[in-house]
């Protein structure tokens, strides 16, 4: 597995708590140093997600709220 | 570093809405890196047991089971996941599933018909070894 190496998944028309559990599995999944990209509608989400990326110890790469949707980039670390 | 935090759950009912309040915790928690042990007692355990989650009655306004079809329906619009989904979550992110040996003796409660995500039958001891560590305790 190469490095960079993006991961892409959809929780769009997801509700609470899909979108954080569907982030930590592909987590859970990924190799270290690859991102992942979560592409989502849930509102609330677009604040637990970088929290729950915060207090997991990823990076959060950027947030892209383009108001109905959302795009989250993270870097597994570990 | 980030700190490592702990939860317990001990779920002693068995109806729908209180075991998925306790499902939704146990997930969202273990997505956040909180490491979770769930206890399933007396009708709790009925929710572990191969189909028991989905004959799970509400606990308020089942009105014969009309409430829960009327509350499966808006879910189901609504993309809010199931009761048996979230149970399945909760075992692939590594939740520890504890059922009751006690309960299991004295409601005949074969360890066969308990679904895969149980993998470990304990007592008092076991989760109040749990649950002296942890930060978080939840009772449903």
């Amino acid at each position: 597995m190469g490095n960079d190496e993006e991961i892409k998944i959809s929780t769009l028309g997801m509700n609470c708590p899909k979108p954080l559990i569907e982030t930590r599995k592909a987590l859970n999944k990924m190799q270290p140093n690859q991102i992942l990209v979560v592409e989502g509608d849930h509102r609330v989400s677009l604040v637990e997600i970088p929290q729950a990326i915060k207090d997991t110890g990823h990076e959060l790469l950027s947030i892209d709220d383009q108001g109905t949707k959302w795009v989250i980039k993270i870097r597994k670390v570990k | 570093m980030v700190e490592k935090k702990t939860m317990t759950i001990l779920l002693h009912s068995g109806e729908m809405d209180k075991a998925f309040a306790a499902f939704i915790l146990a997930t969202g928690a273990a997505a956040k890196g909180i490491q979770t042990t769930m206890f399933f007692t007396f009708w709790g355990l009925k929710v572990v047991q191969k189909g028991g989650a989905q004959s799970a009655k509400l606990s308020n306004m089942n009105m014969g089971g009309l409430g829960k079809m009327m509350i499966k329906r808006m879910m189901k619009k609504k993309n809010v996941a199931s009761l048996q989904e979230l149970i399945k979550d909760a075992g692939e992110l590594g939740v520890r599933l504890v059922a009751c040996e006690m309960t299991m003796d004295l409601m005949n409660v074969p360890k066969e018909s308990l679904i895969p995500e149980v993998k470990e039958i304990g007592g008092v001891g076991t989760f109040l070894d749990a649950a002296a560590q942890s930060d978080i305790h939840f009772v449903f």
